[in-house]
């Protein structure tokens, strides 16, 4: 096992080792029942752990996409997935089809991992690899039940290599309706609409305060775990259930709204502040040069 | 009271005099406009850097791996911590730029030439050690931007022959942009170069106050006026007026200064996408694009510099106003205009 998989699976692995033999060795085998931040120490080493796996994942990652041998036959491709969320996280190909992107002379060796191209029944387990919760969902939905039958997986409306970043914008009539009547795809989206519509406005809210060098790293991940969560939804295909879940998800827009709104408070005070400051410098400005131009030119 | 006090300091140490030798009673010439303002301007900008660089200092860590978070506390704890960190980085870029109408005016109205050719001559080194304050100032947030524009300003002189690569590696003090380069740079900017600028600034005033100030090309009268009060209001107008644009800049648009990738921790795996220097250095960079061989770009860069630097000894004409010289006149705007375009193109390249 080289690179790419050695790189998937250190973080898991750094864990088990530390969990095997580090507290055990530090006697604390009972704060690995759930209750870390009683010890300092054992958070600390999990975390250094999970820092250089991270690390390590982000080096290879980032370094490879760069460097990939597998552009140099698969250009088309090469192309599409440039233009995707995928390139732009430095997910590159050896990560979805393992294989060794440095090895020009056999990149796709099995030993290294490589599984290639999977079957259309096999992209869902392929995919949910890395989107476990969407995957899960997913195998609840008509859309798996139909999968044996020729139905759609994954890539049917997110593409294999060109995958955009995901909004309510993928369930449209012209793709929907490939398969089926527009009515269902189209429940469903209204029933998420106002709350995506939020999402999307509040993004923005916090980009905006992210240029204003404010700290929004918590809200950021906060919106992002909801923004995931819900759009997780989607793959199920239920409307009642899409009705159900958006009631919670309401309320903690609700709350990172109230968050944002707080912090935009304090920007338009700012403001007021600064419109002040800049009208006294502006005003002492006119005072001198009336001063200069009246009293002192006599 | 307070006449009482000054009368007996003034008794002991002739303070009055000195008060009136240098300053009421110094005489300027009468027709000085705006343009004769922006060495007080940048005498009010120096003294605000000084002061919020002091006050960043209390919070700032000079570390890899802990200067960012501290920028972020400066930025988000620190009472008023933002307010003191975008002055000091607006206020940083302003100094360059009223550094270069200063020395764009004195450029036009011949004011380099005879007897102020020293004052020019540490003006143009004042202008090289504040750039080099910038650079060495950028760095030290440690965002993704710092860090890939020092490493993008500190390869240029690599390309020169036999003592290229030493040099990179002496501002460095690695092969690549790292802790030792942030602690170089660090020392720099907080005790070196202050003290450098103080001490050239010093000699700078000291200059010009033996030469006295220039008249204006366009004054037809040897007419003055006393430095204090008539002069100082017409400074004070003008620093209220530039202050007032600061501030414009620090309140409603500080992405001026900080945009997306200031605001990411530098990351030496992953290089952005379309990491540029700061715009003052942006002629440069576009220059040693232009050029094919970048020693050759340096060595133009060179002389461009040799030929500011040496202007009032080769410029010997006793015509001032450039405006009135059909050769000198032309070559000096389309300079300007050379340069302004090389900003622009190498912002949109």
């Amino acid at each position: 096992m080289k690179n790419a998989h050695l790189l998937r699976w250190l973080p898991r692995l750094l864990l088990d080792v530390h969990q095997k033999y580090v507290c055990v060795a530090s006697r604390q085998p009972a704060l690995h029942l759930g209750i870390f931040d009683q010890s300092r120490r054992c958070v600390f080493q999990i975390k250094f752990f999970l820092f250089i796996s991270f690390f390590l994942l982000l080096a290879s990652s980032a370094a490879i996409a760069q460097e990939s041998v597998c552009f140099t036959c698969h250009e088309d491709i090469a192309k599409d997935w440039q233009q995707s969320i995928h390139s732009k996280n430095g997910i590159s190909c050896h990560n979805c089809h393992g294989g060794n992107p440095k090895d020009a002379d056999n990149p796709m060796d099995p030993k290294d991992g490589f599984v290639g191209k999977p079957t259309e029944t096999g992209v869902p387990e392929f995919c949910g690899k890395c989107h476990a919760g969407v995957k899960e969902n997913y195998l609840k939905s008509g859309h798996s039940a139909a999968l044996i039958r020729g139905g759609p997986n994954c890539v049917t409306c997110h593409t294999a290599h060109k995958q955009k970043r995901a909004s309510l914008d993928l369930i449209n009539k012209e793709l929907c309706t490939q398969c089926h009547t527009f009515d269902r795809a189209e429940k469903i989206r209204n029933a998420m609409l106002m709350s995506e519509s939020e999402i999307t406005n509040l993004e923005h809210r916090i980009d905006a305060l992210h240029a204003q060098e404010y700290d929004i790293d918590a809200v950021k991940k906060s919106l992002f775990a909801t923004r995931n969560q819900f759009h997780r939804l989607t793959h199920v295909v239920d409307v009642d259930l899409i009705l159900k879940e958006t009631t919670g998800i309401q309320s903690e827009i609700a709350r990172l709204k109230a968050d944002v709104k707080e912090k935009e408070k304090i920007e338009a005070k700012r403001k007021i502040y600064g419109s002040i400051v800049i009208v006294f410098f502006l005003l002492g400005a006119l005072i001198f040069w009336w001063y200069r131009n009246t009293i002192l030119s006599d | 009271m307070f006449k009482k006090i000054i009368d007996a300091i003034d008794r002991r140490i002739e303070l009055l005099d000195l008060f009136r030798q240098n300053l009421s009673e110094y005489p300027v010439p009468a027709g000085l406009n705006i343009w004769y303002s922006m060495g007080a301007v940048l005498l009010a900008l120096f003294c605000l850097e000084i002061i919020t660089g002091i006050l960043l200092l209390m919070n700032y860590v000079p570390h890899a791996k802990e200067a960012f978070a501290s920028v972020g506390y400066i930025s988000g704890v620190v009472p008023f911590g933002w307010l003191i960190r975008r002055v000091h980085a607006i206020g940083a870029n302003m100094f360059v730029f009223v550094l270069f109408l200063h020395m764009l005016s004195v450029l036009l109205m011949g004011s380099y030439k005879k007897p102020r050719e020293m004052t020019w001559v540490v003006g143009c080194v004042i202008f090289g050690v504040t750039l080099t304050t910038c650079l060495s100032g950028y760095l030290l947030p440690w965002s993704q931007l710092s860090y890939w524009a020092t490493t993008v300003a500190t390869n240029s002189p690599g390309s020169i022959p036999v003592v290229g690569d030493w040099m990179v590696q002496f501002m460095r003090g690695s092969d690549l942009v790292s802790q030792r380069t942030l602690g170089r740079f660090f020392a720099m900017h907080v005790s070196l170069i202050p003290f450098t600028l103080l001490l050239l600034i010093g000699a700078h005033v000291f200059l010009m106050r033996r030469t006295g100030i220039s008249t204006p090309p366009w004054s037809k009268t040897d007419k003055t006026i006393p430095f204090y009060p008539h002069f100082v209001v017409e400074d004070l107008k003008v620093i209220y007026f530039f202050l007032a644009i600061l501030f414009a800049f620090v309140f409603f648009y500080p992405q001026i200064s900080f945009p997306p990738d200031a605001l990411v921790p530098a990351d030496p795996l992953n290089t952005p996408e379309h990491i540029k220097p700061e715009w003052y250095f942006l002629a440069n960079y576009q220059l040693l694009k232009l050029v094919p061989n970048e020693f050759l770009g340096i060595i133009v860069q060179g002389l461009a510099a040799g030929l500011i630097f040496f202007l009032p000894f080769i410029d010997r004409n006793n015509e001032r106003a450039a405006w009135k010289r059909p050769i000198f006149g032309p070559l000096a705007v389309f300079g300007i205009l050379a340069y302004i375009a090389l900003i622009i193109w190498g912002h949109y390249s």
